[in-house]
């Protein structure tokens, strides 16, 4: 639990005969990560890309093609299914495995002649879509011209002239007569149009190309229309029924489309998820070496795990393999976390930083047990935390069953909402003060009064989460100093790590003094470990080395963030609710417009400071925590599996 | 009720703590949007960076919270030592 999992290296030999069955016992499991053989030994080569794979890659683009094409013109869910998809997770509908055999067959039966279906009516989807936009800024044209109020037979050339007609946007108006009063070729006939400005002039073509360049520059457009022979009216009536019989031939295809998904999607998927395995297996070879009639492979397996992948490697190939357990590099080996199923939910947390390397502490554990007390702490409100759980639970059991890390940081969020509950309950927070005095009297701690000590609780707590912080970064400064025992650096042991401890027993020997002024050996030993403690900082770093004790003195300030998240909740809630009873004093809609905005008010509340109170303690975990001992450079365990979505295999 | 004098000065100490935490949050705030930015950037061309850098953005809230302690020992140490809490 505090080390990554344990792992064998495993150097195989079998028969090459024997490749396809062992691949395809391992696949449904997750045993092994494949290594790359060393194919520069001599008599051992490398597998090449075959054809088989080739064929495999091949089918399956086409497969992935169609299914995307089936899909993007499926039917619209309605807004009642989409809620319901939401909360409700209905499994993929389950297809029996086929064999490879069965795959080839029907790749060609039934992938192929569809996927050129597709492939027709994809064609044609463009086509359509090409061809609509086309007549829909012909269209556009054509209402320019007939805003214009010319015949448009008019607009054409005449000798050396031509009339015009184009676009402009209304501001470059006086820039655009300005242009073409340049030339005394040139006459404008009429400008209309407000939010678009459509010109008609008369010109000489020689000028226009002359003026051109001008024109472009203030965005000037011309408009060229196909259908000069007919009035605009008749035109845009012919256009408008040319695109009716578009949509009508698009509308067909979906329809279609639809057809085809209802009765191949189901199957397309089998192929597509089996030829993933395919090619999957194709890659995998890859990193075998081989002989004439042997191949070598390499993996890595969780110790645990060992006999059953001697027993599946057993089955697979009949008995007929050698094994040997090979040696490995600490840097080489893949990182698996092993944790209970408390703890496992927070190895995500962990792999946001980075995993832990093969031989070095896993701080999951630590992570679990500080990370929902200092979210608690955080948020520490009871209406909130109740809001917050009721809401995690509910998307812990609908949403969050789509995958394995969601159900994660739903379950860090409930343990998060179950401590902000706590907490609430301890400092009395219920929206802030509205729970009022009763809530108050519930509560173990008002921050806002003063203990019986005299002093304020808000600076008691204050100094609880130094205390908190100090004792966490020892504890983290004690795994560094074990960390730098194993790896035998003993330097970075003593000058980065015991010097803290030195520093701190000669403060505390030091303060214990004033309290026993009769022993006073305390102030000289003391004074002698501070003395130690800062020579060592010297010797290690020069006078840079003294800038580690305001740093460590920065980390230990920096848990106060606990205690300031936790006033901050408080205050906002406080504010909120002020202001609502300010709305409420309003005549006739004060009522309402005060519930609004307290429901407005707590719910941007509680989702700033469930973001605050998440990323807030995690920042102490990587930052301060992880500084002393953790690196978070390990290499994930990929094993060779592939779990199946679509297909179900029925174990024999 | 206190005399003025003594009024002025918790005034004065509330006003300091008002700039305490407002002064360092702008910092603060400055510091996050450059940070956030750079950050978005990272994640975009790295996206299994998201928790470092959502971690990276928290940062440089620190200020802001070290201001926010000192505005807090300010009322409650300073201010309270004075008679007002």
């Amino acid at each position: 639990m505090l080390k990554p999992a344990r792992m064998k290296k495993f150097n195989v030999l079998l028969l090459s005969s024997d490749i396809q069955s062992m691949l395809d016992s391992f696949k449904d499991e997750p045993l092994l990560e494949f290594r790359k053989v060393d194919t520069t030994l001599k008599g051992i080569s490398s597998f090449d890309a075959s054809e088989r794979e080739k064929f495999v890659s091949y089918h399956l683009i086409r497969a992935r093609k169609v299914v995307s094409f089936l899909r993007a013109y499926s039917k619209e869910p309605t807004l009642g299914e989409k809620i319901k998809s939401f909360f409700f997770v209905d499994g993929e509908p389950k297809f029996e495995h086929i064999s490879q055999s069965e795959l080839k067959r029907q790749i060609n039966s039934f992938l192929e002649p569809l996927f050129n279906r597709v492939e027709v009516m994809e064609q044609r989807l463009k086509d359509i879509s090409e061809k609509k936009s086309a007549l829909a800024k012909e269209k556009e044209i054509l209402n320019a011209i007939a805003r214009l109020e010319v015949e448009p037979n008019l607009i054409s050339r005449y000798g050396p002239f031509e009339i015009i007609v184009g676009q402009i946007a209304p501001e470059f108006e006086d820039e655009f007569v300005e242009i073409l009063n340049s030339t005394e070729y040139a006459r404008l006939l009429k400008i209309v149009g407000s939010e678009e400005k459509t010109v008609l002039f008369l010109i000489d073509v020689d000028a226009y190309n002359l003026i051109f360049p001008k024109l472009r520059k203030i965005g000037f457009e011309r408009l060229v229309f196909s259908k000069a022979d007919l009035r605009p009216s008749d035109a845009i009536r012919g256009i408008e029924k040319e695109i009716s019989c578009l949509e009508k031939e698009k509308e067909k295809i979906i329809k279609e489309c639809r057809l085809l998904e209802k009765k191949f999607l189901g199957k397309v998927l089998v192929l597509q998820e089996m030829l993933e395995i395919e090619k999957a297996k194709e890659k995998a070879l890859q990193l075998f070496g081989r002989t004439e009639n042997t191949t070598l492979f390499e993996a890595f397996v969780p110790a645990e795990l060992e006999s059953r992948f001697m027993q599946k490697l057993n089955k697979a190939t009949k008995g007929r393999f050698y094994v040997e357990k090979a040696s490995f590099s600490e840097e080489e080996a893949p990182v698996m976390l092993k944790h209970n199923s408390y703890f496992k939910n927070y190895e995500f947390l962990l792999k946001l930083y980075g995993l832990p390397e093969y031989n070095s502490i896993d701080p999951t554990v630590f992570i679990g047990i500080l990370y929902p007390i200092l979210f608690g702490l955080a948020f520490s409100d009871v209406g909130y935390g109740i809001v917050f759980l009721a809401a995690m639970l509910i998307i812990r059991f609908t949403y969050a069953k789509r995958s394995f890390s969601m159900q994660c940081l739903s379950n860090v969020l409930i343990h998060g909402a179950v401590t902000t509950i706590l907490f609430g309950f301890i400092f009395g927070g219920f929206f802030g003060d509205l729970g009022g005095e009763s809530m108050k009297k519930l509560a173990i701690i008002d921050l806002f009064s003063k203990a019986p000590s005299g002093q304020s609780y808000a600076l008691l707590f204050i100094g609880s989460m130094w205390a908190v912080g100090l004792l966490h970064l020892n504890f983290a400064i004690l795994l560094g100093l074990i960390e730098d025992i194993r790896k035998k650096n003993y330097k970075m042991a003593l000058a980065d790590k015991m010097v803290y401890f030195v520093l701190e027993t000669g403060l505390a020997f030091y303060a214990a003094s004033f309290l026993f002024p009769s022993i006073q050996a305390l102030q000289l030993g003391g004074i002698f470990l501070i003395i130690t403690a800062l020579a060592l900082l010297f010797a290690s770093s020069g006078p840079l080395g003294l800038m580690k004790i305001t740093g460590f003195l920065g980390n230990v300030l920096s848990y106060s963030r606990i205690m300031v998240l936790s006033i901050s909740t408080f205050a906002i809630a406080m504010s909120i609710n002020i202001l609502a009873q300010l709305l409420f004093a309003v005549p006739i809609f004060g009522l309402a417009l005060g519930i609004i905005f307290l429901v407005f008010g707590h719910f941007a509340n509680l989702l700033f400071n469930v973001l605050s109170s998440f990323i807030h303690p995690l920042r102490l975990h990587f930052v301060e925590f992880f500084s002393f001992f953790y690196s978070g450079n390990g290499k994930e365990f990929k094993p060779f599996y592939f779990p199946r979505k679509i297909t179900e295999k029925k174990e024999v | 009720m206190a005399d003025p004098a003594t009024m002025n000065a918790l005034g004065l100490m509330m006003v300091g703590a008002g700039l305490a935490v407002g002064i360092a949050a702008a910092g603060s705030g400055l510091g996050q949007g450059i940070t956030a930015a750079a950050a978005v950037g990272g994640v975009a061309e790295k996206d299994y960076s998201f928790g470092k850098m959502l971690v990276l953005t928290a940062i440089s809230e620190t200020q802001a919270i070290y201001g926010f302690v000192i505005a807090i020992l300010i009322i409650f140490v300073v201010a309270s030592g004075a008679g007002a809490f």
